[in-house]
């Protein structure tokens, strides 16, 4: 009777000593990912100039997710997988190696590179990828290569393929604006339209063919859409009053704009297929600066209407709108991450105007930017890295701040004012 | 019939037997000396001490016949039982808490987390080491579904390989760290 007793007890007990242990990694570290790109070999008895392994390194390390390995550093240079010693790698902290040989295509403009990516740590291949592209511009194939590196890293699109749009007021030897459009590592800087008046808010079209914009070449501001490729170009029907702030809808049949034509400034909607207005927004305070969510349900702009600059959220199908800022005095110029889930914005504090990121749904606010004259925030395809104008002594430049933060740079760019920067959608497929 | 005068010693009713040594048996709950009812600061001192005293086997005398006796036995049994367990669970706690935490800064230190790693995302893999502290097998049970997110997850034990510091007893791992699950949940 008691040995039963007993035994079960000690049954139980024994069971309770063993267990499934799970141990919770909350956290990693921020150290940036080390990349290897061995100099790509070339099939070639004359190979072009430039060395495709330093535009994919500059790419990666241009915003501190990466750092890549010189050539100087590295141990041995395979050509194969074959040739692979990975121990070679891991002493030197590698995380990623990358492997290529470069040949000419179909025709003498054409080049091919085809290219290996390798886990070091796992010891196994990654991709194997095929890029096609011109010979007389190979930055272009090098980005192409360098955003499917990073895609297949970090599971998100590369932006190396982007460009930037925006402003370039010079006063010498006249006044005179430009609507400039550069690859965003800063290469292939050219003007596409240019005034002597005024030019301002240049807006990507989803498709990236488009640029919308205001000009003020007619005496008033009137908004105009150009073919970036082409250069055609043409204008939106005029109102009288302000014409400004035009933003493309994701399905890009519409933009959103600002009029005062009904006598203060509202957000109306312009329907490209047959040149018509629609007034979405009706208040007598200054309604402006708007942009459509990613999904195209939404628009989120500035109004004054509660007294002070702050942003709100517009439902498009029923135009019930709902205020977003409630922290400061000033909330401005609001743009949405492409995951929708938060917006960039200007926020004021103790007088200084930094650039913000808002969640939409927990109102969290977290400031960005420690410089403290900024504007117009725009932010990358992938919603990494943020670029906005702000003054340097004097100067209007552009620069740069990754999301989490970490990351700051400045763009070099031309003589005279720089401003208004806008963030090309993706521009390549970085599929396969 | 060992088991039972084992017990008897643990609880203390020497009066029922007569017994003139302690009697260690190789039952797992009997390894501490009947005054261990309190922490033993060093277990691995008392193992030894058992293992060399030999077994011995008496004649048990009938057990008490009384209903009320055979009760009390059995609550004061029940007693001493949840306290063992409680001082026994306590330090075994410990313990783990202290490698779960030694092998957490060892994962950490090698995790990067990949860009597009966001709050929610949790991927979930089965260690097995040996005593060693190596990782001898690495299972991807639960996929976050973002393979960017799982991938970093695996390069982080690979990086790992071999856990350092892992000095416990025998029992303790086997019991819980043979085979345990790293949980990757970031909290940014």
């Amino acid at each position: 009777m008691i040995l039963r007793i007993l035994t079960s007890l000690f049954i139980i007990y024994s069971s309770f000593l063993s267990s499934d242990l799970r141990i919770e990694i909350t956290k990693g570290i921020k150290d940036p990912i080390r990349i290897a790109i061995v100099p790509i070999a070339w099939n070639l008895e004359n190979p072009p100039r430039e060395y495709l392994h330093q535009i994919i390194s500059s790419d990666l390390e241009s915003f501190g997710e990466f750092v890549s390995l010189s050539p100087k550093e590295m141990l041995s240079l395979p050509k194969s997988e074959q040739e692979i010693f990975y121990r070679d790698w891991k002493l030197l902290d590698v995380d990623y190696l990358v492997l290529g040989t470069a040949s000419r295509g179909e025709s003498a403009q054409e080049i091919v590179v085809n290219f290996s990516l390798f886990n070091v740590t796992r010891e196994r291949l990654m991709k194997r990828s095929i890029s096609v592209g011109s010979a007389s511009y190979l930055n272009a194939l090098a980005h192409i290569i360098s955003d499917r590196i990073y895609n297949e890293i970090n599971g998100l699109p590369g932006i190396s393929s982007t460009k930037i749009s925006y402003i370039n007021q010079n006063s010498l030897p006249e006044q005179k604006y430009f609507l400039r459009v550069a690859d965003i590592d800063g290469r292939n800087d050219s003007s596409i339209f240019s005034s002597s008046e005024p030019l301002m808010s240049p807006s990507w079209s989803s498709d990236g063919k488009r640029l919308a914009y205001v000009s003020f070449e007619e005496g008033t501001s009137r908004i105009f859409i150009q073919e970036i490729y082409t250069g055609k170009r043409k204008g939106l029907k005029l109102e009288r009053g302000i014409n400004s702030s035009p933003n493309w809808s994701p399905s890009d049949k519409y933009l959103a704009a600002v009029l005062s034509k009904e006598g203060n400034p509202d957000i109306f909607r312009y329907d490209l297929e047959n040149d018509k207005w629609k007034q979405l927004t009706d208040h007598f305070g200054i309604d402006t600066e708007p942009d459509w969510s990613p999904d195209g349900r939404k628009i989120i702009f500035t109004s004054n209407r509660s007294g002070s600059p702050q942003i709100y959220e517009m439902n498009v199908s029923n135009k019930k709108i709902r205020r977003k800022t409630f922290e400061g005095t000033y909330n401005a110029r609001a743009r949405y991450t492409p995951d929708g889930k938060s917006f960039v914005f200007v926020h004021r504090r103790d007088g200084l105007f930094h650039i913000a990121v808002q969640n939409l749904r927990t109102s969290k606010l977290q400031i960005l930017t420690d410089t403290t004259l900024d504007e117009s925030p725009t932010i990358s395809p992938n919603g990494k890295v943020i670029i906005y104008a702000t003054k340097d002594k004097e100067k209007d430049i552009l620069a740069g701040i990754s999301i989490d933060g970490k990351t700051r740079f400045i763009l070099p760019t031309n003589s005279g004012g720089v401003r208004e920067p806008s963030w090309s959608p993706l521009l390549v497929s970085t599929g396969n | 019939m060992g088991l039972v005068l084992s017990f008897a010693n643990f609880f203390q009713i020497d009066n029922l037997y007569s017994l003139n040594k302690i009697e260690p048996m190789p039952a797992y709950l009997v390894f501490e000396k009947p005054q261990a009812l309190k922490k033993i600061a060093n277990k691995k001192t008392v193992k030894k001490q058992i293992f060399e005293e030999p077994v011995i086997a008496s004649p048990i005398p009938e057990a008490a016949d009384t209903r009320a006796e055979l009760e009390n036995i059995k609550v004061e049994k029940d007693l001493l039982l949840k306290e063992i367990i409680n001082n026994e669970t306590k330090s075994s706690v410990e313990e783990i808490s202290f490698f779960s935490n030694l092998i957490r800064d060892q994962v950490i230190m090698n995790w990067k987390q990949p860009s597009s790693a966001q709050k929610g995302m949790t991927v979930e893999i089965l260690i097995t080491l040996v005593p060693t502290g190596e990782i001898i097998q690495v299972n991807l049970t639960k996929s976050s579904g973002n393979q960017a997110f799982d991938n970093s997850a695996l390069n982080a034990v690979q990086k790992v390989s071999k856990f350092e510091s892992l000095d416990m007893g025998r029992k303790l791992f086997d019991n819980h760290f043979r085979k345990f699950t790293l949980v990757f949940n970031p909290e940014n």
